[in-house]
C-alpha cells in the first residue's frame, strides 16, 4: 500500500528516511520515543543545524529513540488522507501519535499552521486540553518559542533556550515518572522545577477592556513567575555531533555545517537573534578543526560551511580559515563563508576558498541612509560599502546583492530614496574602473527589500509595524525611482510580513485565529504558491482577533507584553534605553568594543568575560 | 578527456542491488550517493582533470524510480590497486540499507565500460493479481515478426518495431499472481523500457497497466560475446 502511494508522490524520497548516518534502534527497547518535527518540507528541515545537533544529542541516550518527521507536501497529504495513513516518523515509519513526545522546532512564525496540520494528520487532538493520557506530549522550542503565547493553548511544554542544557534532566524525570506510573499531570508539575521549561496551562491571563493584558499570573504554587532561558556556557565541551545526516536527495544545503559560535556582538536593534542568543560564546579553533575533520570524513560531503550570525567576528577567524584551506583544498572540499562582512581581508579569503567561481557579493546595509542605519544600530557605513564594492570590482566580481528593509522605525521618504542613491553609487563605482580593466559581464546590482517586522526581545518590540498600504506605497516609491538599467529591484510580499507581525507579537488569543485560518485551508504560508491570504482575513473576522491591534499599534513601555514572563537574560530597562537611543539616532558600540550592560553577563560566560 | 597523472588501467566493476526503501531514489541522486559513499569509504578514486574535477565512475544504465534490482552495474577507476573483497566490504559497511555491493571484479584496462558493453537485461515481473489469457498474448508476441508501437520522445511521435528488442518472455500463471520472466534489449545499441512492454502486454488483454501496483525486479545485465549473452559482471577466466 505504501509503495503504491509513494510512487504517486512527487518526491517519494522525502518520506523514506534511510539516509547515511540515520540512527537505527529497536523501538521496543526505547523507553522514550520522540518525534522531532520540523513544520516544513524535508528539504528545508534537513538543512537545519539545530535538528542535526538535537537528533544525535537525544539519540546518544540509550533509553531514547528520537526520529524525524516533516510536513508532507500537499500531494502526499492527499494520498495519505485518501488511504487513511496517519503522519509517521521517517526512521521506523510508525505513527507519531504513538510516541511519548511530539517535539516541534519553531523557526519562523509562518510555519504555525503547518504545526496544526501535522497534529491533525497524526490524529492527535490539536488543543492541549483535548489530549488525554494516551496522546503524546507536545513540546516546542527554537527562536519563536521566546514568544510562546500564540501557541500556548496547543503546545503542552515550551523549552526556552538551548537544548543541550536541560533535555537530559527533563527526560530523566519523564522516564522516572513513567516507570512509577505517574500521570501526565504529575510529569507537567515536576517540569516546573526544571530551568527553561514553561508549561502554559499553569498560568492565567486576564485582559483589560482595551485589549491589553491586565495580568499574567501562575495558578500553581510551583510555577515560576519568570521562566529563564538556559544556555550553554562552555562551547568547547558541549556535545556536538561528529557526524551528520546525509540526505539521499538534494536539499537546500548539502554540506557539512560547522557552528563557529553562538550569539552576535553587533546589537542591530531589529534583530531578535542578536539578543536572544546573547552572550557570544565561541568554539576554539582546535575544537573546530577537530570537528571539521570528523564531519567531513563521516559524511562524504564536498563542502563545509562556517555557520554563525556573523562569521567575520570570530576572533580566530584568520587562523581557522588558513587551517581549513591548508587541510582540505587538495581534497577538492570547498569552504563556504556565509555572513561575512566585505573588506580587503575577506575578499582575499574568498578568492582563496572559491578558487575559480566568482559568485555575487552580498551586503546588508538594511537602511538607505546613515541616519537610519544609526537608528537601527547597523554599524556599516556608506564608505565601507562603496570601498568594499570597489575592491570587489577590481578583483573581478561584478554581481552585487544588497539587502534592505522598508518600514523601519522613524523611516522617511528620504531614507527610501537613500536605497536608490546607494544602489546607483555602487554602479558608478564600477564605471570608475578604466574600461580596459573591467572583466567579464557588465555589473549588475540586485536590490532586495524586506518588510520590517518588529520582534519581541528587541528595542523595537513596542513599535508599530507599517500597514500593508504603507509598505506598498514605499515599495512603489523605491521601484519608480530606480532608473539605472544595471539595478534590479525585488521586494517582499507585504501581506505575509504583516501576518508575521501579528504572530510574532501575538498573545494567547491569536491562537484561535491561527486555528481558524488552518480550518479554512491555510498551510505552508511561507510558500508563495500556497499562501492563502483570504483564509487569514476571514479567520481574523471569524474569531474577532484584530490584526492591527498586534501589528500596527505602538505600545507604551509600561504595558504588560505577552512575553514578559519569559526572560532571555537581557534587562527590559536596557531595551527601553536602546529604544530611546534609537529615536535619538545614537549608536551602541559592539560587545567587544564596549560593554553596553545589557544584563547577559549574568550567564557567567562568553564575550562578557573575554 | 585528458586525465593527466591518472593511471588509466586500474578499473573495477561493481554489481549492486537496489531494493526496499532505496527504490524511491532516482538515478541522479543515486549517482551522488555513490560519489559520497566512495569518498567516505576512503576508496582511492580517480578524478577527472579540469575545471570541475569529478569522480571517474560509469553506470551501465539508469534504473527507473520504483523498480528494484539485483543486477545494477557500475565501473569505477582508481588511483591504486585494491583487493576486490576489501572494496566490496568497505562500501557495504556504509551503504544505506537497500543498496548492497554483490560483487566487485577487476577489469582489464582495455575493457569496454559497462555502459557501452551492455546489451540485454533480465526482468522479473509480478502483477497485482492474475491476468487471464496472458499465456496466449505472450505466445502471440513471440511468434509475430513485427510489433509496431508508437513512442513519443521529445514531442516527436515515431513508430518503432518492438519485436527485435524482445529476446524472451516466460510466463508463470500458476500462482495467485501472474509472473513474467523477461529478457529485453537494454543499453545504447537498442533499448526497450520494461514499462512500455508491460503496457503493451496489458493492452493486448484489454487491461490498463498500473505501474504502482506491479513489482518489477531487474536481474542480471548482459553483454554479447560471439553471439552469446555473458553477464556484465563476470570474472575474466569465464570470458
Amino acid at each position: 500500500m505504501l509503495k503504491e502511494i509513494l510512487l504517486q508522490a512527487e518526491k517519494p524520497a522525502r518520506y523514506i528516511g534511510n539516509e547515511i548516518n540515520m540512527v537505527k534502534k529497536d523501538p521496543k527497547k526505547a523507553d522514550i520515543r520522540i518525534a522531532f518535527c520540523f513544520p516544513d518540507v524535508y528539504e528545508v528541515g534537513m538543512s537545519h543545524l539545530g535538528l542535526q545537533i538535537l537528533y544525535y544529542f537525544l539519540n546518544r541516550r540509550e533509553d531514547t529513540y528520537c526520529e524525524r518527521c516533516f510536513a508532507v507536501w500537499h500531494d502526499m497529504e492527499k494520498l495519505m488522507c485518501e488511504n487513511g495513513i496517519p503522519l509517521f516518523a521517517l526512521e521506523t515509519g510508525d505513527p507519531i501519535r504513538d510516541f511519548d513526545f511530539v517535539a516541534f522546532t519553531l523557526q519562523y512564525e509562518m510555519s504555525y499552521t503547518n504545526i496544526i496540520n501535522m497534529l491533525d494528520m497524526a490524529g492527535i487532538p490539536i488543543w492541549s486540553k483535548d489530549r488525554g493520557e494516551d496522546d503524546p506530549l507536545v513540546i516546542a522550542g527554537g527562536p519563536c518559542a521566546y514568544n510562546p503565547e500564540p501557541l500556548a493553548d496547543i503546545v503542552d511544554i515550551f523549552y526556552i533556550g538551548e537544548g543541550e542544557v536541560s533535555y537530559d534532566e527533563f527526560l530523566d524525570i519523564y522516564a522516572e515518572n513513567k516507570k512509577n506510573g505517574g500521570t501526565k499531570q504529575d510529569f507537567l508539575e515536576k517540569c516546573l522545577k526544571i530551568e527553561g521549561i514553561y508549561v502554559p496551562k499553569f498560568y492565567d491571563v486576564n485582559y483589560k477592556e482595551n485589549g491589553e493584558i491586565a495580568s499574567f499570573e501562575p495558578n500553581h504554587p510551583d510555577a515560576p513567575r519568570v521562566i529563564k532561558k538556559v544556555i550553554v556556557k562552555d562551547m568547547d565541551n558541549v556535545f556536538y555531533p561528529d557526524k551528520q545526516l546525509v540526505p539521499l536527495i538534494e536539499t537546500v544545503h548539502d554540506r557539512v555545517t560547522l557552528e563557529v559560535f553562538r550569539g552576535c556582538i553587533r546589537g542591530c536593534r531589529f534583530c531578535q537573534a542578536g539578543y536572544v542568543y546573547r552572550p557570544v560564546r565561541e568554539k576554539s579553533c582546535d575544537r573546530l578543526t577537530e570537528l571539521a575533520d570528523k564531519l567531513l570524513k563521516n559524511s562524504g560531503h564536498e563542502e563545509i560551511s562556517l555557520i554563525s550570525l556573523s562569521t567575520g567576528d570570530y576572533r580566530s577567524f584568520e587562523e581557522l580559515a588558513d587551517r581549513l584551506i591548508e587541510s582540505y583544498s587538495k581534497d577538492s572540499v570547498s569552504i563556504s563563508l556565509p555572513s561575512l562582512r566585505i573588506d580587503a581581508f575577506s575578499l582575499d579569503l574568498m578568492e582563496r576558498v572559491q578558487a575559480v567561481r566568482k559568485s555575487g557579493l552580498t551586503f546588508a546595509p538594511e537602511a538607505g541612509t546613515q541616519r537610519l542605519r544609526d537608528v537601527i544600530n547597523k554599524g556599516i557605513t556608506e564608505d565601507e560599502i562603496l570601498s568594499g564594492c570597489a575592491l570587489a570590482f577590481a578583483g573581478g566580481w561584478n554581481r552585487v546583492k544588497l539587502y534592505f528593509m522598508t518600514g523601519l522605525p522613524t523611516e522617511t521618504d528620504d531614507d527610501l530614496m537613500g536605497i536608490v542613491k546607494l544602489s546607483e553609487a555602487i554602479v558608478d563605482k564600477y564605471f570608475e574602473i578604466p574600461k580596459e580593466d573591467r572583466k567579464g559581464r557588465p555589473v549588475s546590482v540586485t536590490v532586495s527589500s524586506a518588510c520590517f517586522v518588529p520582534k519581541p526581545f528587541t528595542p523595537f518590540q513596542w513599535c508599530a509595524q507599517s500597514t500593508i498600504d504603507e509598505f506598498t506605497r514605499k515599495q512603489r516609491l523605491v521601484k519608480t525611482s530606480m532608473t539605472r538599467k544595471q539595478v534590479k529591484y525585488n521586494y517582499h510580499e507585504p501581506h505575509l510580513s504583516s501576518l508575521e507581525g501579528v504572530m510574532a507579537r501575538g498573545d494567547r488569543r491569536v491562537g484561535k485565529a491561527i486555528y481558524r485560518a488552518w480550518e479554512l485551508g491555510a498551510k505552508f504560508d511561507s510558500w508563495s504558491e500556497l499562501f492563502n491570504y483570504d483564509a487569514w482575513v476571514r479567520a481574523f473576522k471569524d474569531t474577532g482577533v484584530s490584526p492591527e491591534f498586534y501589528a500596527n499599534r505602538e505600545r507604551s513601555y509600561d504595558e504588560i507584553l505577552p512575553w514578559d514572563h519569559i526572560s532571555i537574560g537581557i534587562d527590559k530597562d536596557f531595551f527601553i534605553k536602546e529604544a530611546e537611543k534609537a529615536k535619538a539616532g545614537e549608536v551602541t558600540p559592539n560587545c567587544r568594543k564596549e560593554c553596553a550592560h545589557c544584563g547577559a553577563a549574568r550567564f557567567g560566560g562568553g564575550v562578557c568575560f573575554e | 578527456m585528458n586525465n593527466e597523472g591518472v593511471n588509466n588501467n586500474i578499473k573495477y566493476r561493481l554489481e549492486f542491488s537496489k531494493t526496499d526503501r532505496m527504490i524511491y531514489i532516482g538515478h541522479l541522486d543515486l549517482l551522488k550517493l555513490f560519489h559520497r559513499i566512495i569518498r567516505r569509504a576512503g576508496i582511492p578514486i580517480a578524478y577527472s582533470c579540469g575545471f570541475n574535477p569529478h569522480q571517474l565512475t560509469t553506470f551501465a544504465v539508469p534504473l527507473a524510480l520504483g523498480i528494484s534490482s539485483v543486477g545494477e552495474v557500475l565501473d569505477i577507476q582508481l588511483k591504486e590497486y585494491m583487493d576486490c573483497s576489501e572494496l566490496t566490504e568497505r562500501l557495504n559497511a556504509i551503504l544505506p540499507e537497500g543498496i548492497e555491493i554483490l560483487q566487485s571484479i577487476e577489469l582489464e584496462g582495455t575493457a569496454d565500460n559497462c555502459a557501452s558493453a551492455l546489451r540485454y537485461a533480465d526482468y522479473c515481473v509480478m502483477f497485482d493479481g492474475k491476468l487471464d489469457g496472458i499465456e496466449k498474448a505472450v505466445d502471440d508476441i513471440l511468434s509475430s515478426e513485427e510489433i509496431s508501437i508508437e513512442r513519443t520522445v521529445k514531442k516527436k511521435t515515431k513508430t518503432i518495431n518492438m519485436r527485435p528488442l524482445i529476446r524472451s518472455i516466460i510466463c508463470d500463471n500458476d500462482g495467485e499472481n501472474t509472473e513474467l520472466y523477461i529478457n529485453i534489449a537494454t543499453g545504447s545499441m537498442g533499448n526497450l523500457k520494461i514499462d512500455v512492454l508491460l503496457e503493451y502486454i496489458c493492452s493486448r488483454l484489454g487491461k490498463e497497466f498500473c505501474f504502482e501496483k506491479t513489482d518489477i525486479l531487474r536481474g542480471t545485465m548482459y553483454t554479447e560475446y560471439k553471439g552469446e549473452l555473458l553477464p556484465l559482471c563476470l570474472e575474466e577466466e569465464f570470458m
